[in-house]
């Protein structure tokens, strides 16, 4: 579905990403793991279209999306939840979910798609006409996937969705996103909390300083020595 | 001073007020969805009124219409303008961003003036319309009905603004845009075209204000960087992001040069500045800013 091909990405002169190629297979949850400043964000951006990567391809279903500018990318369903949310925190709960739905062709399945998210978010409902801003850290967290699930997503890209989440609500999370990839949503997973992002995950991969340092399948990735110390805290 | 001619005041500068508040909340939109302080949003009044006032001359048409039909006119001006001068800017580095934006924008004002002074320098400089409607009188105080007809038609536009803002999906996507750019990149709204959407609508208001000018004042090639200025002193003091703060600091710094004006009408811009002053020294974030 998706293929990164030894994309390369920098900011200004610096570089950040060396020649990362990666692969999310349809219906897929493949997870992104690295320390911090190891390049993940950086690399969803890039697939979102924020970002022009110096050099490499990025193809999806086939056919190379460079071109295209991140709202027609969102139009042919890649969408991404950021890190920190970016919600619009004077608009209420519904309007943020509407948004999601901007894109003209998204409109017309728009109550449908809502009634999706409250099944899958209860509290989103009862929190509907409140300003996004004054949500707690995990409604907030639960509005930014809720927005990112109106735009019809087919790949969705999530930036640290369990981050600064109280350990309960981590789970809930981690559960939202296997739902959410039962209904066919294909998912790249990006996470600090490196067991849990694989034990959910299809496929991993390990990105250290902007290179490639394993890939596999997430067994594998879990016994790796080397992994174990680094990130997994065991 | 005696009670009725303060009441009076006061009545005049509400009125006037109001449509300083209609051009400033077209400022402050273009300021918070692209972050560009547009310095010639003066000149669009400016010669929005000029144009009003040479179809109103050739044409003897209805000047209320002529300001229905110019200002969309002008949405497409500013829609343009962001297309043409502003958007060259988007790719550059923040810092010389905005330091090309007040350059372009400060050199598209001197251009219209100059532009303006040109073509009205052989007949008399200020430009109003002729309307005359009967003023009514409530026992000793006079109310001048045109000023009433355009306070009225003001109002209109700012409820049709926040309508627009709240009730359809462009308008939450401008709102969108002003709380968090990148949210609304990735939500699938086309950013840049909402700049240039922005720019239009608040030129549009401009413009429409540059008509109420002239019907109920008059306009004159070199009143727009002053205005500008008066504007902007109207944002910061309504607080930046509120429309209704906007609108109460218009009100605020009409009332004053309403006042003052009726002692010397030379203070009326040392007002405005005061007035700013007074209230960023008891609420730094404006009136209603948050």
């Amino acid at each position: 579905m998706l293929e990164l091909e030894a994309i390369s990405v920098s900011y200004g002169d610096i570089p950040v990403i060396f020649g990362l190629s990666l692969r999310v297979k349809a219906g897929q949850i493949v997870s992104l793991i690295g320390g911090n400043g190891a390049g993940k964000t950086t690399t969803i951006n890039t697939i979102s279209g924020m970002l022009r990567p110096t050099g490499g391809d990025i193809r999806y279903e086939g056919a190379s999306i460079l071109d295209l500018p991140p709202h027609d990318r969102v139009a042919r369903g890649i969408v991404q939840v950021p890190e920190g949310r970016m919600l619009f925190p004077k608009l209420t709960v519904r309007e943020n979910l509407k948004l999601g739905a901007f894109q003209p062709a998204l409109r017309k399945g728009l109550g449908r798609r809502m009634e999706e998210v409250w099944e899958l978010f209860p509290r989103l409902r009862e929190r509907m006409g409140q300003q996004a801003g004054t949500l707690s850290g995990g409604e907030q967290q639960m509005l930014a996937i809720g927005r990112g699930l109106m735009s019809a997503p087919r790949l969705l890209l999530l930036d640290e969705p369990s981050t600064g989440l109280a350990p309960v609500l981590v789970a809930e999370m981690f559960r939202a996103i296997r739902k959410i990839n039962r209904r066919g949503v294909s998912i790249l997973l990006i996470e600090q909390n490196a067991v849990q992002a694989l034990r959910c995950a299809h496929h991993g991969y390990v990105l250290e300083q902007g290179h490639l340092f394993r890939e596999g399948l997430p067994e594998a990735l879990l016994t790796d020595a080397h992994i174990k110390a680094a990130y997994l805290g065991i | 001073m005696d009670t009725t001619i303060l009441v009076q005041l006061v009545i005049n500068g509400i009125l006037l007020g109001g449509v300083y508040a209609l051009a400033a909340i077209g400022l402050s939109l273009i300021f918070g969805v692209s972050g560009v302080l547009n310095l010639a949003h003066g000149e669009f009044l400016m010669l929005s009124g000029f144009l009003v006032f040479v179809l109103h001359d050739t044409f003897q048409w209805d000047p209320f219409l002529l300001v229905a039909l110019v200002a969309p006119l002008f949405f497409l001006v500013g829609y343009a303008f962001e297309k043409a001068l502003i958007r060259p800017l988007a790719a550059r580095k923040e810092h010389v961003r905005l330091a090309s934006a007040v350059l372009v924008t400060l050199g598209a004002a001197l251009i219209a003036e100059d532009f303006a002074a040109f073509f009205s320098q052989d007949v008399q400089f200020e430009k109003s319309v002729d309307l005359f409607l009967p003023t009514l009188v409530i026992g000793e105080l006079y109310l001048p009905s045109l000023k009433l007809v355009v306070f009225f038609l003001v109002m209109l536009l700012i409820l049709a603004l926040f309508l627009f803002l709240k009730f359809t999906f462009l308008g939450l996507a401008v709102q969108a845009v002003t709380q968090n750019r990148q949210g609304a990149m990735l939500n699938g709204i086309n950013t840049t075209r909402i700049n240039a959407i922005a720019f239009g609508i608040g030129t549009m208001l401009a413009a429409a204000a540059g008509g109420f000018e002239v019907i109920h004042s008059y306009v004159a090639p070199n009143i727009g960087l002053p205005l500008t200025m008066k504007y902007l002193c109207v944002i910061v003091m309504g607080g930046l992001g509120s429309f209704v703060g906007v609108a109460l600091g218009g009100i605020i710094i009409g009332l004053g040069e309403s006042i003052v004006g009726f002692f010397h009408p030379a203070w009326g811009q040392t007002v405005a500045y005061l007035l700013l002053v007074g209230v960023l020294l008891i609420r730094p974030k404006g009136l209603l800013g948050t």
